[in-house]
């Protein structure tokens, strides 16, 4: 989000050149570096959205195998200690 | 420290009032305490698990919470889980089985602490062929796996109860399976929050301003959240649909239309701006609706798992009975009784059917289904009737009505206990939730119009933002959350309310009834008053001697209130089923009774409990048991008097009259010898007249008129027994803050309403944009959430102040 937002500010400063001169050297550099962004952003899309799916899918299957059953023993449980043998 | 106390003890012995705790359950140890392993017990039965315990290195359960055991004092038959033995009860019992395990379920009542849990868990250490037990803390259960190669159902619930947690199975275990606990509500609130988070996040660069250049990319984002929306609209929404469905096909609009409404407005309107590449659209108000409004109803429907207020009679009687069949002790399950078998009642037993007694002294306890605070002496060839205890020696009885036929269950499923009342439509918020729909139509309708006429294009933008902004979700918030604060706050108090429409119907009572035996006064039979010459030692523990001999109630009172241990040999002893005992202690003829029994008079009826002495033809003095009224039920009585009707209906007998009629003034309705249909017409009879009735009772008696009243509370000693069917259940030594919990419930209505109130102003902004057709996505996204959390404080905060006010905890 933040590489988009910076990218949008460079673009505004470019658009006033591109309107009245051939474009340079450099500025096609940037063009083509500023296409790859945008792909990265999809990249991180992707990537965010599917780390929240698991996520998401780790809280239903934990609700499901009913381990928000009993809220009052685990508690106590990891208390009591071992027995010495 | 106990050691001095028991030297001073010798010195001094009955001048000093030493009460020694009980190490394993923490009782007063009374008049005899026993010495064992350097500490001190209440009675065998409690030593006995401390010797189990020790013998196994379990120790430690004491120095988990102070006395954690339960009291033993009530011996437990030997043979009362031979059922268990049956292969039809174990099916039903097991929840699973293979080659060499089998899983079982108890529910144990008994377990309070973490000790418990404790000692619970280490089962194994106590029986090697148990391989595991679980404890659910909240439902009391014990989920056990064993190897049934070596051991059985049976010893295992035998091994239980030795060390004090004995399993409760009832006739309900054997009939259904446990119901699942729904969580669907819980997948639909991760799902919607899920996808109203990432809508949000992606929803960020629009309103931040995208260049129109970059439209391609803003175009993905516009999909992604059509995409995350789908879940919510199809799914997560779900819930609402079904709900406003439901109440459509009969004919009328419950809360959950307009927020279907709202939501399938937004829907479609946001697929149209995407599609079109008009907008941005409103799902992430969609979503934010969806995800609150299912907070909100999870909050409210919580329930408490571990308690019942759904109880018939088979979760009152025992599984199974012996039967004598051929002079044999058989064991035979309640469903299989049939008509003429002959029933073997132990002591401490319920009666499962009615039946005529054959054999033994029939002492019948029926202060749980009568009301009747003294235990009944039945006759050879009376009959007895289903329900009641047995107390003192084993019985015989004749079996003339099957159980299901039996008056007592005959009276539980009578009709009018099989109306249920109207649970969900009677809100003050289903009806202001209704209006609210049909103005919020107005308003759309009158926006489209005014637009109509200026300026087209604007009109259904106009008319559809009404839609989307007004929502009744403010109003339906605070009413989930205050209720569920306050169900939750009362519990802390030991009230437990079926569901949130009971707390709008306590606040909306003008009427109380309260029964007597077990309600407003203990079933302990202790209070005891003595009037007459006073009595030397000598004298006392002579009386008590004879007393001692008989098992009936009163007769043990006599033998405590004289609290000498020293006993005499009683010769000629004879009991008088009804009447009295008398014998020759010391050579003097001693005889205790009833007044007709003592002075001869067979005309006088009994008014009053007492029992009176006579010693060599000289009556000393009488005894009379006077009820145990609870701690603090005057004032109770006093604060309610004012604001409320009172009534007192009891099956009692009349000794109490005037005791209650100047509790409660002359002109309240006090009646006794009432039997169940009594309460249940009397209740009618007010209803008729208008008022809004709350019943407060304990027993079977009770059950016609708890269901009958507005509002039904079963008063309890113990949450973990037996309760009737009831909307709310009360442990006993919190009745005496009625007062306070009805105010509390009164209080709920106004915090809502004051909640009400606000939400109409953030609806107010909202329409402000929304007539004008301004009302952009932003706008919305940020009015929501906001109105939503702000109501939630506002009705969080001021529901724990007024509980705090009540000086409730």
């Amino acid at each position: 989000m933040v590489a988009f937002i910076f990218l949008n500010m460079t673009n505004v400063s470019f658009g006033i050149e591109q309107c009245h001169c051939q474009m340079s050297h450099w500025q096609i550099v940037l063009l083509l570096i500023k296409q790859n962004y945008v792909s990265v952003i999809i990249l991180l899309l992707i990537a965010s959205i599917s780390v929240a799916a698991i996520f998401l899918g780790a809280f239903i299957w934990s609700v499901k195998s009913g381990q928000y059953d009993d809220e009052e023993s685990p508690p106590v449980r990891i208390l009591f200690d071992d027995f010495k043998q | 420290m106990n050691n001095t106390l028991l030297l001073l003890k010798i010195i001094m012995p009955s001048s000093i009032n030493t009460s020694v705790q009980c190490y394993h359950c923490g009782e007063d140890c009374d008049a005899h305490p026993i010495h064992a392993h350097e500490k001190f017990f209440c009675c065998e039965g409690c030593r006995m698990v401390y010797e189990i315990l020790n013998e196994n290195g379990l120790c430690d359960y004491y120095n988990i919470s102070k006395n954690p055991g339960i009291s033993q004092k009530i011996k437990v038959r030997e043979n009362k889980f031979a059922f268990l033995d049956d292969g039809a009860i174990q099916q039903s019992l097991t929840v699973f089985r293979n080659e060499d395990e089998t899983h079982i379920s108890f529910y144990l009542p008994q377990i309070h602490c973490s000790s418990c849990l404790w000692l619970l868990e280490n089962l194994h250490r106590l029986n090697e062929f148990i391989i595991s037990c679980k404890i659910n803390f909240t439902r009391k259960e014990a989920d056990i796996v064993f190897n049934h190669h070596f051991t059985s159902i049976r010893k295992i619930a035998e091994l239980l109860t030795s060390i004090g947690y004995e399993p409760y199975i009832s006739l309900k275990d054997l009939q259904h399976a446990k119901p699942r606990v729904d969580k669907s509500k819980i997948y639909k609130l991760g799902v919607a929050g899920f996808c109203f988070a990432n809508i949000m996040l992606f929803s960020f660069p629009e309103y931040l301003g995208i260049d129109a250049k970059e439209q391609n990319l803003a175009n993905v984002f516009r999909y992604l959240n059509v995409l995350l929306s789908l879940p919510v609209f199809f799914y997560a929404a779900s819930e609402f649909y079904v709900s406003a469905w439901k109440s459509l096909k009969h004919g009328f609009l419950n809360i959950d239309a307009p927020i279907v409404l709202s939501v399938v407005v937004t829907f479609s309107r946001s697929l149209y701006e995407v599609s079109t590449n008009r907008g941005v659209g409103y799902f992430d108000s969609m979503s934010g609706i969806v995800f609150f409004m299912l907070i909100g109803r999870i909050l409210q429907d919580k329930t408490y798992q571990q308690l019942s207020f759904e109880r018939d009679y088979t979760s009152y009687f025992p599984i199974a009975v012996s039967k004598i069949k051929d002079d044999k002790e058989e064991t035979v399950l309640l469903p299989d009784i049939q008509l003429n078998d002959t029933l073997l009642i132990h002591n401490q037993e319920l009666i499962p059917a009615d039946g005529i007694l054959t054999r033994g002294k029939a002492l019948i306890d029926y202060s749980f289904v009568t009301g009747e605070s003294i235990p009944v002496e039945k006759e050879m060839g009376e009959i007895i009737y289903a329900g009641g205890k047995q107390i003192g020696t084993n019985i015989e009885i004749f079996v003339i009505k099957e159980v299901a036929q039996s008056y007592l269950t005959k009276l539980w499923n009578r009709e009018e206990l099989q109306k249920n009342k109207r649970n969900e439509e009677r809100s003050f918020v289903h009806l202001l939730s209704r209006y609210f729909t049909w103005i919020i139509f107005a308003i759309a309708i009158l926006a489209s119009t005014y637009w109509y006429f200026h300026d087209h294009s604007k009109m259904l933008t106009a008319a559809t933002a009404v839609l989307i902004v007004a929502c009744p979700c403010a109003l339906l918030l605070s009413n989930a959350f205050t209720n569920g604060n306050i169900l939750r706050r009362l519990g802390r108090n030991h009230f437990y309310l079926r569901n949130a429409q009971t707390i709008e119907d306590i606040a909306e009572i003008d009427f109380i009834v309260f029964d007597k035996t077990g309600t407003l006064t203990t079933s302990q039979y202790k209070h005891l008053v003595f009037e007459g010459q006073p009595l030397s030692r000598n004298e006392k523990a002579q009386i008590a001697s004879l007393a001692a001999q008989s098992t009936h109630p009163m007769s043990k009172a006599i033998t405590a209130w004289a609290s000498e241990s020293k006993r005499y040999q009683v010769i000629g002893f004879e009991e008088y089923p009804g009447y009295g005992i008398e014998g020759i202690i010391e050579g003097n003829f001693i005889a205790l009774g009833s007044k007709s029994f003592i002075m001869e008079d067979i005309n006088e009826k009994a008014i009053e409990s007492s029992v009176y002495i006579k010693v060599q033809n000289k009556i000393l003095g009488k005894f009379s048991f006077q009820n145990n009224y609870r701690e603090k039920i005057p004032s109770l009585i006093k604060q309610l008097k004012s604001y409320y009707g009172l009534a007192v209906l009891s099956g009692d007998n009349e000794s109490e009259k005037k005791y209650l009629k100047d509790l409660l003034g002359y002109n309240a309705n006090i009646l006794f010898h009432q039997k169940p249909e009594d309460k249940l017409e009397a209740i009618q009879q007010l209803q008729i007249n208008g008022r809004k009735v709350m019943m407060i009772g304990d027993g079977l008696n009770d059950a016609g008129a708890l269901k009958q009243a507005n509002v039904g509370i079963a008063v309890t000693e113990n949450s973990n027994t037996f309760t009737p069917a009831s909307d709310g259940i009360l442990e006993a030594n919190e009745l005496h803050r009625l007062f306070n919990f009805i105010r509390l419930c009164k209080a709920n209505k106004q915090v809502v309403m004051l909640a009400f109130i606000i939400s109409i102003l953030y609806n107010i902004v909202g329409l402000f944009f929304a007539v004008q057709g301004i009302l952009s996505p932003m706008k919305a996204a940020i009015l929501m959430p906001c109105s939503s959390i702000s109501i939630l404080l506002i009705t969080f905060g001021l529901s724990n102040l007024m509980a705090k006010k009540m000086k409730l905890k």
